[in-house]
């Protein structure tokens, strides 16, 4: 097992209030395997991704729980040898590669930075490194990009720049945070492209996070639902996709909509929104919107439980079916 | 950067080049031409002017003459090299405009268009090159007394520009002397109180917390004391020179940086590229020093010009009130202190170290309006985003 989440709780501890963003969260990602996770906005998806490297900012906090990598639970590395995952063991993309890259250094000084860093080459060398991971990330002209700025770049050079960067240091697991959120459908799918390509090529891991279940479901091999902090359903990404058994899982499936399916299949939505994270429902998040909730929902949140052959599901309701 | 493709290595405009300027008038670019070779004219009819002394200084011990001697060879050299590298570039970029686009880049080309900027620029590199060349210029000795009854209060003449004091020293040759005291504790004393008010403030910024906290409140005890008399204080413990007072300005000024730069390194630790630098496995002390000061230090470096005006104030202020340096030893502050007694009979004596002093300060007053005009964050964003 290449990660291993442990009941990983993050909090942010605010005037008021604690802010339980991940709140007991276990899965796990094999090598060379692509994972999603997939939540509404707000539901503390990037929290995951923050928490397995350490980088929540202040005031919040991993509170409890373990992240074990390659064996190693990173939550208790002494600094030194957690910069030496970050980025070496574990890549991460963010959302906004227009702000994630520092404006006043060229393309290929940030590229090289990671190398030098992580395998130690010289500056010369580690700059034409630097270009050739340009290049295999599909930048046309690499030499001319590399001594680009950042605002040079179009958005989805900005964001393929992005990936080079995390990808520089050769990491094992390749953490994508809303990759193509803020590209427009075109770049959306050259960028979905290219993870694949560069997995193939890479053999690493990839934790794919996003609000876009459509993008998730072509990429992931196994998927996760996550709300309000908490995981309500995991499967194999067809079955998930076929056969949801989590209620929110499937108004997520049912929100979205289909070329050509014609007025008479109107799009069902979720009814109400997410909740406040400060003032969450009682027992289980979901069931003010829950078609199918009744008092027993309100008591306790209900356990991620099997339901199915390597299929994982919180919900009272869906157990009592089975 | 460097472009690969310059086929014309040598051209005629370029062999011209070797006597500064000419290819830049072959190429039709007259000012820069006639400013090049102003430039070379000058530097070398210095050397054969007091080619004794300039030659001279190699066989003497005195650091100050060696470097007055070796800056005059480096400005010869200077000149050559980068009229050579300046035509190569008209020519290479021949037609197309040459625009470099890095924000620092930006930064010059605005600051360029601020004319007065420029000027206080000039005036204040001038300075700086006669305070250094101080040993070749001077046609007296500083300290030297002659006859002084023959040569007490000689108002300005040929013989002496800037007139002569009470005791008959040439004041020319004091000024530019002075000119090294009050330049060099200025620059000096900047220098060591930004730098450690930038790593100071950074440090505390990045790490927050309990470590802010203890420092910030340590900047607090220290702003809290009134400087000027903490200045009074220390130079009366210690014996002025100029060691000290670049030490005691230096250390008294730099808390108000580090308050500074810690507000400007709150906001930029929690930006995105802060975080992907500290994803990427960078160490604290590289993420403060390669990512978050560059970002904050455009203004610093405007307040940086205020405070060397400053510094040059308070050793004046200082040598005025006969607590800086001391005479013989000329500093501008003290040479206004002997001329105050004798202003109606003998005004030049306050007045030529007085004016040299405003007209510094003014020029990196300024120097700091147009670093401030051009780094303004706000109007780089434009050009970039």
């Amino acid at each position: 097992m290449l990660l291993s989440v442990r009941d990983l709780r993050s909090a942010f501890f605010l005037d008021e209030g604690e802010l339980w963003a991940v709140d007991g969260i276990s899965f796990d990602v094999e090598a060379g395997e692509t994972v999603g996770l997939v939540g509404e906005s707000g539901c503390g998806k990037t929290i995951v991704a923050l928490s397995i490297l350490d980088l929540i900012p202040h005031p919040g906090r991993v509170v409890s729980g373990r992240v074990l990598f390659e064996g190693r639970d990173l939550l208790r590395l002494p600094p030194e040898e957690m910069r030496r995952v970050r980025g070496a063991g574990i890549g991460i993309i963010f959302q906004e590669a227009a702000a994630a890259l520092n404006p006043v250094y060229r393309i290929g000084n940030q590229i090289a930075d990671v190398i030098r860093l992580h395998r130690g080459l010289a500056r010369r060398d580690a700059w034409s490194e630097a270009v050739k991971v340009l290049a295999a990330m599909g930048i046309p002209e690499p030499e001319k990009r590399a001594r680009s700025y950042p605002f040079e770049l179009s958005g989805g050079m900005k964001q393929r720049a992005m990936i080079a960067i995390a990808m520089a240091g050769r990491p094992k697991l390749l953490i994508a945070d809303e990759p193509t959120t803020a590209l427009d459908l075109t770049v959306q799918a050259e960028i979905s492209d290219l993870l694949r390509q560069i997995q193939d090529e890479y053999r690493m891991a990839i934790l794919i996070i996003s609000h876009d279940l459509e993008l998730v479901a072509d990429m992931a091999d196994r998927t996760m639902v996550m709300y309000t902090g908490r995981l309500v359903e995991t499967a194999d990404t067809k079955e998930l996709v076929g056969e949801p058994m989590h209620p929110y899982t499937q108004g997520l499936i049912g929100a979205i909509p289909v070329l050509g399916a014609g007025s008479e299949t109107p799009l069902e939505g979720i009814p109400g929104a997410v909740p406040d994270l400060l003032d969450l429902p009682s027992g289980c998040t979901f069931h003010p919107r829950c078609r199918l909730a009744d008092d027993e929902c309100k008591l306790e949140p209900p356990p991620l439980d099997d339901a199915a052959h390597r299929h994982q599901c919180a919900c009272y309701k869906v157990r009592v079916q089975t | 950067m460097r472009r690969e493709n310059a086929e014309p290595r040598r051209s005629p405009h370029r062999l011209r080049a070797l006597i500064p300027g000419l290819g830049h008038l072959a190429l039709g670019h007259t000012g820069r031409g006639v400013r090049l070779m102003l430039f070379s004219v000058a530097t070398i009819f210095l050397v054969v002017w007091r080619w004794d002394r300039f030659i001279g200084a190699f066989s003497t011990p005195f650091l100050d003459r060696w470097l007055a001697s070796i800056f005059l060879i480096l400005m010869l050299a200077g000149v050559i090299w980068y009229s050579l590298r300046d035509v190569g570039r008209i020519q290479q970029s021949a037609g197309e405009e040459r625009r470099g686009k890095s924000p620092w880049a930006v930064a010059m080309r605005r600051f360029r268009e601020n004319r007065l900027a420029v000027y206080s620029i000039y005036i204040i590199i001038l300075f700086y090159a006669l305070a250094i060349l101080a040993p070749i210029l001077t046609p007296y000795d500083p300290a030297a007394i002659p006859d002084v009854m023959a040569n007490r209060y000689l108002p300005p003449s040929g013989d002496h520009l800037f007139g002569t004091d009470e005791f008959g020293r040439d004041l020319f040759s004091r000024a530019l002397y002075g000119a090294r005291v009050s330049l060099s504790i200025g620059l000096l004393a900047m220098i060591i109180a930004k730098t450690i008010g930038t790593l100071y403030g950074s440090v505390a910024a990045y790490f927050g917390g309990t470590v802010d906290n203890v420092l910030m409140r340590i900047v607090d005890v220290w702003i809290a004391f009134p400087t000027f008399y903490l200045m009074l204080m220390l130079v009366g413990v210690f014996e002025a020179n100029i060691v000290v007072l670049v030490l005691i300005l230096g250390l008294t000024a730099w808390p108000g940086t580090a308050r500074f730069i810690r507000g400007e390194i709150l906001s930029l630790k929690n930006q995105a590229f802060t975080e992907s630098a500290r994803a990427i496995g960078l160490p604290a002390h590289l993420i403060i020093v390669r990512h978050l000061i560059p970002s904050a230090l455009s203004p610093v470096l405007v307040t940086a010009a205020l405070a060397v005006a400053g510094m040059i104030g308070a050793e004046a202020g200082l040598s005025y009130l006969g607590l800086g340096i001391r005479p013989p030893t000329p500093s501008w502050g003290n040479m206004v202190a002997a001329g105050k007694d004798n202003l109606l009979n003998a005004w030049w004596v306050a007045f030529f170290p007085g004016g040299l002093l405003t007209l510094t300060l003014i020029s990196f007053s300024l120097l700091a309006d147009g670093l401030r005009d051009a780094l303004d964050p706000k109007a780089l964003m434009q050009k970039y985003v």
